[in-house]
């Protein structure tokens, strides 16, 4: 009987089952199924959170730790790693303040190998600008007459001093081409000027190189290897080379020739003709209405052969060992000027440079570098007269001057340069501004941020005939950066 | 000036004849480094003097463009440059005043270590904010001697290209040296093997190549970017870094800024190796088998007591 009420009873609950779940909604099995599956995921998922948590927990309190450890080898670092006393900080400011100076890049001492564009593109493409502030004890219409470069910082306050955009490269088999556009500005004028434009033969047979084009005429070691003002270690140029070649320096157009000579040492031999015309030959034609020592220059076109500029350089180059390189050079350049129908004036000029660098060097420092370089000028002024009264206003003469500039770089410690430029001319006139007797002495200190930018701080000492009270001082901060791709300076 | 007329014709007379009596005998190799210089001398035996310019203890991104180069590069018949940018600062000045149409890009003179190698570390985005970064690539490939066979190959071809008449020699030569690399390669892998999978840091990437090839792993530099000297926070943080990971070894070439590697070896525990990065650096790494023969014995040695 027992056994028999069980299915009674299963049937009875089944029934009431039936009808609860008549009465409230039947479950959705699946729907249920399905919520389950997705606690279940959650639960994971915040599992794998929480895990997270801890995770970064425990990470951070291992900073935590490790940060202490951290500051204290940041200190000890730059403790350990200061120079020693006496010479510069490495890194300016106190240790471990400029933590992340990680922008103090490679900096390159003197011709510095600027990267080219990894030959993917036919032509290099760069912009380097350099621009001052300065200081000067004088008013700006006596600076100008001491920074006679047209590159110098000459006027209180800030000068753009050249922003060069340099466009090089290969032509063809045969030639390679270089092109150099700079621009100024000067007192709110925009300047520009087409500095050089030239070709270079490649492959010429006998040693031979042609140039042609417009270009810095190869005369002395800043004319031949370092023409442009941002390879310069000073903010401005030397004072003879001002006087002997104008605010920008000897360039024209014209064609020159050089020979490779097979010693076993270094030596060429330079042969140029150009243009002895305009400002960029100041010392020849120069442009008519200039005045050279007082006299007025009249215009005067080619009539012959002898009315060019001619240029010769010898330049040789002996390695003493593995450190030490010496540089000797010899250039004259002869050419007409314009104070009379057929005067001329000849220029010569010796220079040597001597570079020390040891074989193990930290990206090119420590580095010393010397360069003298002597300049003389034979200049046959004609005589001139009053045109309106024909009084006579000087005599023919042949006028001498003469300078030098010394100057000594030391890399000694990377990234900073220290410089030293003593410079001496004179040419017997003492009101004469471009002619009188002028001592000027320039240190200054270089600082590379990288290769491509830096930062340099130039004090000018600078006693000048023509000056009442004798001595002018100055001070330039000067700023230079490249940017793109710039071709690898020569030695 | 007629005895500065005859000089200087005397002068041009010697230089031509000195160019024929190169082209006449032995080849004239010039090697912008050691490394290169030292594969052409297996590759070119007697028939070919070989001069390099920069050897392991020197860094090649920072010679001068010194004229006696120049001259070095005008009487070359063959140039071998290792490429990549390595000599950019002062080898294409070079090569366009040397006037030497045997040298220039393209001639059958002009070798490009670069030719055929897989190149490491080629950037994406050329930013100098990365620093000196070399837009093709990683350029210390010399040190993979893996590579020095695809290199040789490249200057045995130029070799046959300028002296036909020697490229018997040279193929022999080639091959003589393929056999000897192989042979070496498969000791210093086993001189390797058991420490595969060292931690490492350089100061430079210098030995990206190197490392891959004897299963090194480069744990980081001392530099925190190409060419950019460490700042005391970023060496604090490589050393906690060198800890945490386990890094046994630095290797720092001789031209380092060493004070920065004694340092982070004294403070993680690491080990310092001063390791000229190629030929020439020292005077037991005098070729391109002894050079490999010193370095991997040297880390073997410093790493395993």
């Amino acid at each position: 009987m027992k056994t028999s009420r069980y299915p009674l009873i299963g049937g009875m609950a089944l029934a009431l089952a039936v009808a609860a779940e008549a009465a409230i909604e039947p479950p959705d099995w699946q729907q249920v199924l399905k919520e389950l599956r997705e606690l279940r995921e959650e639960q994971k998922s915040l599992r794998q959170t929480v895990a997270g948590q801890q995770k970064t927990i425990e990470t951070l309190q291992r900073q935590i730790a490790a940060s202490d450890e951290k500051q204290k080898l940041a200190a000890e670092a730059a403790a350990a790693l200061a120079p020693a006393p006496g010479a510069m900080p490495a890194t300016p400011g106190a240790p471990g303040a400029q933590a992340d100076t990680a922008a103090k890049a490679l900096a390159a001492p003197g011709g510095s190998p600027f990267r080219i564009g990894g030959g993917r593109s036919y032509m290099d493409i760069s912009l380097d600008v350099l621009a001052a502030a300065a200081w000067t004890s004088k008013p700006d219409s006596e600076t100008r007459n001491l920074q006679f470069g047209g590159h110098d910082p000459h006027e209180r306050g800030f000068t753009l001093q050249n922003a060069e955009l340099a466009l090089q490269g290969i032509v063809d088999p045969y030639f390679r081409g270089d092109a150099f556009i700079i621009m100024q500005i000067d007192r709110g004028e925009t300047i520009v000027e087409l500095e050089e434009a030239y070709l270079t033969t490649l492959q010429m047979p006998w040693n031979l190189q042609l140039k042609g084009g417009q270009f810095f005429t190869e005369f002395g070691r800043l004319g031949s290897s370092m023409p442009h003002p941002h390879t310069w270690s000073f903010a401005d140029q030397p004072v003879i080379w001002g006087r002997m070649f104008g605010p920008d320096g000897l360039r024209n157009p014209g064609a020159r020739v050089s020979w490779l000579a097979p010693t076993p040492f270094y030596l060429e031999l330079f042969g140029a003709a150009q243009n002895a015309e305009g400002g960029t030959a100041s010392s020849f034609l120069n442009s008519p209405g200039e005045t050279f020592a007082g006299r007025t220059l009249t215009g005067r076109s080619v009539r012959n052969w002898s009315d060019l500029l001619y240029t010769t350089r010898a330049a040789a180059s002996f390695d003493l060992d593995d450190e030490n390189t010496l540089s000797l050079g010899a250039s004259a350049a002869f050419g007409p000027n314009s104070t009379g129908g057929d005067t001329r004036t000849v220029i010569y000029g010796g220079d040597i440079y001597w570079k020390w660098k040891p074989v193990q060097n930290d990206h090119g420092w420590p580095f010393l570098k010397w360069t003298t370089e002597a300049l003389g000028r034979s200049y046959d002024a004609a005589a001139q007269w009053d045109p309106a009264t024909g009084v006579p206003l000087f005599r023919d003469e042949t006028l001498h001057d003469w300078g030098l500039y010394s100057e000594i770089a030391w890399g000694f410690e990377r990234p900073w340069i220290a410089a030293v430029r003593a410079d001496y001319a004179n040419g017997g006139a003492g009101h004469d501004p471009l002619r009188d007797r002028r001592v000027r002495l320039s240190p200054n200190i270089t600082y590379f941020f990288s290769e491509f930018s830096k930062l340099r701080l130039q004090y000018n000492a600078d006693w000048a005939a023509h000056l009442n009270d004798n001595l002018a001082h100055a001070v330039f901060l000067q700023f230079e950066y490249l940017m793109g791709a710039h071709g690898a300076h020569k030695f | 000036m007629n005895q500065c007329l005859t000089f200087l014709l005397a002068m041009l007379a010697l230089g031509t004849g000195a160019v024929n009596t190169a082209a006449a005998g032995k080849l004239n190799v010039v090697a912008t480094l050691e490394d290169l210089a030292s594969i052409a001398r297996f590759v070119g035996g007697d028939d070919v003097t070989v001069a390099g310019i920069a050897h392991g203890g020197q860094d090649a991104h920072f010679l001068d463009a010194k004229p006696s180069y120049l001259v070095k590069l005008n009487r070359a018949d063959v140039l071998i440059e290792n490429g990549a940018e390595l000599e950019v600062g002062w080898l294409p000045v070079l090569v366009d005043g040397a006037r030497n149409r045997r040298i220039l890009p393209g001639a059958p003179g002009r070798v490009n270590a670069m030719a055929g190698i897989e190149m490491l570390e080629v950037p994406a985005t050329l930013s100098r904010a990365e620093g000196d970064v070399h837009p093709q690539g990683n350029p210390h490939f010399t040190l993979d001697p893996a590579n020095g066979k695809i290199i040789a190959a490249s200057i045995c071809n130029a070799f046959c290209a300028c002296a036909p008449d020697r490229a018997a020699t040279f193929r022999a030569n080639l091959a003589a040296f393929d056999k000897r690399l192989d042979e070496s390669l498969a000791r210093w892998t086993a001189m390797m093997a058991p420490l595969k999978g060292l931690k490492i840091v350089t100061f430079h990437r210098n030995f990206s190549y190197f490392a891959r090839r004897f299963g090194l792993q480069a744990a980081g530099t001392l530099e925190p970017k190409p060419g950019v000297p460490p700042s005391p926070g970023y060496l604090a943080n490589l050393i906690v870094t060198m800890k945490t990971e386990g890094v046994k070894l630095i290797l720092a070439e001789p031209y380092r800024d060493l004070k920065v590697a004694q340092f982070a070896a004294e403070k993680s525990g690491a080990k310092m190796l001063v390791a000229p990065a190629g030929v020439g650096g020292n005077d037991d790494s005098r070729d391109y088998f002894a050079c490999f023969d010193w370095l991997l014995g040297q880390i073997v040695k410093t790493v395993v007591p």
